[in-house]
């Protein structure tokens, strides 16, 4: 039984990561379709508490597949997961990569080279304001949004200096009982 | 086959020394050139270099991704960085992910792909594992849940900074700066599906850049 949700689970894993466009935020609802309502092995507050969980950890987005998986079947899940979700677009993203290296000779790439970053530079803004509404409820959380992009827009100085700064201000603000975030 | 790594990391304002090896290499001597720029670069320093971008991406990874490849090792140039990262949204895969793959297997090979993956979550899936097991205990503090809050309140500013950063540092052009904005409103404004905005913009947005480039 447990062999055969791991087989499923890894092979769903597999498929989806080769639609993960833009990572994780892309294939949550049809992990979730399947993990909670179809094969009913996580609870819907399971899921939500991982994706909650992922947030507050380090690293890439996708890793919130690796504690589903974690989830679903232990330290396997985790593992088989893991792998599944990785190993298709790295394999892809390698391929493009060679093809993409092969075309730098070609007379047209600098052209192409200049045509590719503007509509990533837009939804690298906007995935920062979707994920602010979520995140931000007040004028204090809502400074250390503006106060970390323009430190990220203007200081070549490393990013987690502005992170470490902004949870280092909200235990304050809430010590001083200026103002809580972690209520809302 | 080999040789196109080689070639290419020239191409990609490498540091002067590596530069100068590089050219010394007959373009012929395509094993060789190989290991010249796999010798600047090896898989340790890929490792490495993305394990601290897993560590200290919080929030997202984007930003501290381009801090360590642009800023600090200075593998690529801004105009690179912004392109890969451009071909990499459009691959399936996280954005910064899919850039450790390919410079990994562009510096050092399949091996090197690996190891720049590898790195990259190695920490944070035994911080993720650690922080499951004591979650319930801590989650409720008050003072745990404000720093979270904050550092998330800060992580959707930076992902903004960043953009703002790249789009000055490049020089975007009205033209270029048009499409960054129809994409941010269509996403963040619309909540227009990702994958229909890249469908739409991305082959509409190079087209409009080699039709602006011919006049």
């Amino acid at each position: 039984m447990m062999e055969t949700l791991l087989f499923r689970f890894t092979l769903l894993c597999l498929g989806l990561s080769l639609i993960s466009v833009g990572g994780a935020p892309s294939i949550l609802p049809e992990m979730h379709r399947q993990l909670v309502d179809n094969w009913g092995v996580i609870t819907d507050r399971t899921f939500a508490e991982s994706l909650a969980l992922a947030q507050a950890a380090p690293g890439p987005n996708i890793m919130v597949i690796s504690l589903l998986g974690w989830r679903v079947a232990g330290l396997w899940g985790l593992i088989l997961a893991s792998i599944g979700i990785i190993l298709p677009t790295t394999v892809l993203a390698v391929g493009a990569g060679r093809v993409y290296a092969r075309l730098m000779s070609a007379a047209w790439f600098p052209t192409f080279k200049v045509g590719l970053p503007p509509v990533v530079l837009g939804l690298l803004a906007a995935s920062g304001v979707l994920t602010a509404t979520l995140s931000v409820h007040n004028w204090f959380g809502a400074s250390l949004t503006g106060g970390a992009a323009l430190f990220a827009a203007f200081s070549r100085r490393n990013p987690v200096i502005a992170l470490l700064s902004a949870a280092a201000l909200a235990v304050l603000a809430r010590q001083i009982g200026l103002i809580d975030l972690s209520q809302h | 086959m080999r040789g196109v790594w080689s070639l290419d990391s020239s191409n990609l304002s490498p540091k002067p020394a590596q530069l100068e090896q590089v050219s010394a290499q007959p373009a012929t001597d395509t094993l060789e050139a190989a290991n010249v720029s796999c010798a600047n670069i090896t898989s340790a320093d890929l490792f490495w270099t993305f394990l601290q971008v897993g560590l200290y991406g919080f929030g997202g990874i984007a930003a501290i991704g381009r801090h360590m490849i642009v800023e600090r090792r200075k593998w690529l140039n801004e105009q690179d960085y912004a392109a890969l990262l451009g071909l990499c949204q459009i691959l399936p895969g996280g954005n910064v992910l899919n850039v450790a793959a390919i410079l990994g297997d562009r510096y050092c090979g399949p091996a090197g792909a690996f190891w720049a993956v590898a790195g990259l979550f190695a920490m944070p899936l035994l911080i993720l594992v650690a922080i499951a097991g004591i979650y319930d205990q801590i989650a409720d503090l008050p003072d745990v849940q404000a720093a979270i809050a904050g550092a998330a309140a800060a992580a959707s500013g930076l992902l903004i900074g960043t953009s703002v950063k790249m789009m000055r540092a490049l020089k975007l052009r009205l033209l270029a700066l048009t499409f960054a904005l129809i994409a941010f409103l269509a996403v963040a404004i619309f909540r227009l599906p990702l994958v229909w905005t890249l469908a739409v913009l991305m082959p509409l947005c190079l087209a409009a850049t080699f039709w602006e480039r011919r006049r």
